[in-house]
């Protein structure tokens, strides 16, 4: 049997009286796209943030390989090659596009001190960076500043200074979110490309491409998983054509939070 | 990360007061090296508190600690009767003052904003009653040191007793931060410093930890303002606990904040703008704090980004226009 990368065990995430993620299990393997999907309040960007380090779980484990990182600060998972991106671009103000991913880069760097030299004089760094802009085509706005670009371009660049940091595994929070339809479709080509180098973690509301990039879905409603596996039993599932897919416009319009006491 | 023209500015006026700084003892002499000498250390323990209020965004108000701490490391282990090794004193001070800010920055930068101001203000309370109250280092009254230190090299040993040399010496350790300052700033750790400050959550997402950044930096800025109170103490030949205090600390804020915390030369403006004023006011009238506070606050409210900035949004688009005929 594969091994799986990253495995979140049980894990559960109370904010007081609200149960986030209820009992989540959930493995991620090696060349493959993994999407969790749900409708508003479910969970899953709950669940990314305990993934990636922002939150830490009420209950349950997450392991990557055999090692507990439960108790692991966000930077220390990017050390051991998680990379994430965020649901709202957090770009970095005052720096260009490339100097945010030579940030990015610049990770990897030894010895430390050689981080005592300037970005550019880091040919690595720069060159790393630079590969980076260019898989997701905004290599023409690398000398612009991340307050220029526009809403797209910062998604991409999300998507850019992730993949600087050469991580195994990627997590993804809505990355079409807010992109045109050409910029999706490149994003989408893009995030099949990705799972070639590392197991991907994908969030995602854009049904359709869940469904055509996915090689396997979990679903969550109110905190807890529905279903699981491959897209054609996802699709077949009761529970799943009643909580979500059967109604997917009402759930999305409405936003309703599904947190129960 | 500032913009290329503010930078391209404040490596001009950087060098433009190098300059000036190397005419004082050709220009000036007595008193005024000696002015002039007091000015550029505190200038220097500017550039080290902007190190860290600038790119940092860390507002320390216990930064004339490290300051202090050097000097009485220095007072403590001259020896009375002969000059000390300034290689030595200096190294010893230094290390002292770096040591003292690992200490102070390791507990104060687990706090946040207001708080690690706090942290700060209380190590620096902290050491000032130590040295103020205790017994430690001559307790309210100081100690002498009673030779300036000297250079010694194999074959030649040089004294700064003359107040030229003195500030030569005192040129070249500020002139050194500067350089030091700047290349940081510039250097791929600087940029991780300034996103960490500016977007904490992806810097640690970039497998960056912030504190221990912010700590690095702490404890560079506090070794810097530390090389400024070794030579203080050189210079006055005594020490006081007055010197740690946060009345100190809170100067060298205010001249970083007047000429500008994001720039390399912007403390220093900062101040030889106060000093300068300081001293004029100073033969003018009795009552010349007024006239001080009165100046701080028409440069915040008329350059809130401080004199550097300004002078730089002003001086670009007229340079540009001159430039290009």
């Amino acid at each position: 049997m594969v091994e799986s990368l990253l495995r979140a065990q049980q894990v559960g995430k109370r904010f007081g009286g609200l149960i986030a993620v209820d009992s989540v299990d959930l493995e991620l393997y090696a060349g493959e796209i993994h999407a969790v999907i749900g409708p508003n309040g479910a969970g899953k960007s709950t669940l990314l943030a305990i993934l990636a380090g922002d939150l830490s779980p009420t209950s349950g484990h997450v392991f990557l390989g055999d090692v507990n990182i439960s108790s692991f600060s966000v930077e220390a998972r990017t050390r051991l090659g998680i990379g994430r991106t965020y649901q709202r671009s957090a770009v970095v103000p005052g720096f260009t596009a490339l100097g945010m991913a030579q940030l990015a880069a610049s990770r990897r760097v030894t010895p430390r001190w050689n981080l005592l030299q300037p970005m550019h004089r880091l040919a690595d760094v720069t060159a790393g960076a630079g590969e980076a802009i260019a898989r997701v085509s905004l290599s023409g706005r690398a000398a612009v500043t991340t307050d220029v670009l526009s809403h797209g371009e910062r998604r991409r660049l999300e998507i850019a200074a992730v993949l600087a940091l050469k991580p195994r595994i990627l997590l993804l929070d809505e990355p079409l979110a807010g992109l045109g339809p050409e910029e999706a479709r490149e994003t989408t080509a893009l995030i099949t490309e990705l799972k070639r180098d590392c197991a991907v973690l994908l969030i995602e509301h854009d049904i359709d491409v869940v469904f055509s990039v996915a090689d396997c879905i979990t679903v969550l409603d109110n905190g807890r998983v529905i279903a699981s596996g491959s897209p054609e039993r996802v699709r077949a599932s009761a529970a799943v054509q009643r909580a979500y897919l059967g109604h997917e416009e009402t759930s999305q319009e409405t936003g309703q939070e599904k947190g129960h006491v | 990360m500032t913009s290329p023209d503010l930078e391209r500015i404040d490596l001009g006026l950087a060098a433009v007061l190098a300059g000036v700084g190397l005419l004082v003892p050709v220009v000036f002499s007595g008193y005024e090296i000696k002015l002039a000498t007091t000015i550029t250390i505190q200038a220097g323990l500017a550039v080290a508190l902007g190190f860290v209020v600038g790119p940092g965004g860390l507002i320390s108000l216990g930064h004339a600690a490290f300051y202090g701490v050097a000097a009485y490391l220095f007072a403590m282990i001259a020896p009375q009767f002969e000059p000390a090794s300034l290689m030595w004193t200096a190294l010893v001070s230094i290390a002292g003052a770096a040591l003292f800010a690992l200490v102070v920055g390791a507990v104060s930068l687990r706090a946040r904003g207001l708080y690690f101001v706090l942290m700060t203000l209380a190590f620096g309370q902290l050491a000032f009653h130590l040295f103020h109250d205790t017994g430690v280092g001559g307790s309210a009254d100081g100690t002498y040191i009673n030779f300036r230190p000297e250079l010694r090299l194999p074959g030649v040993s040089i004294g700064f007793e003359q107040p030229w040399r003195f500030y030569l010496l005192v040129y070249v350790f500020v002139a050194s931060c500067m350089v030091l300052a700047w290349w940081l700033r510039r250097s791929a750790f600087g940029s991780v410093l300034t996103a960490a400050r500016d977007n904490e959550a992806r810097v640690r997402a970039f497998g960056f930890s912030p504190y221990a950044v912010r700590l690095i930096a702490f404890v560079i800025s506090g070794g810097m303002a530390g090389a400024m109170g070794y030579l203080t103490a050189a210079q006055n030949g005594f020490v006081v606990p007055e010197m740690l205090g946060w009345h100190a600390s809170a100067i060298a804020l205010v001249m970083v904040l007047i000429g500008g915390k994001d720039t390399v030369s912007g403390p220093v403006v900062g101040a030889v703008v106060l000093l300068i004023a300081e001293e004029v006011l100073q033969r003018t009238t009795e009552h010349w704090l007024i006239g001080v506070g009165l100046i701080i606050v028409s440069v915040v409210l008329a350059a809130p980004r401080g004199v550097v900035p300004f002078a730089a949004r002003v001086a670009m688009p007229q340079w540009q226009r001159w430039r290009h005929g």
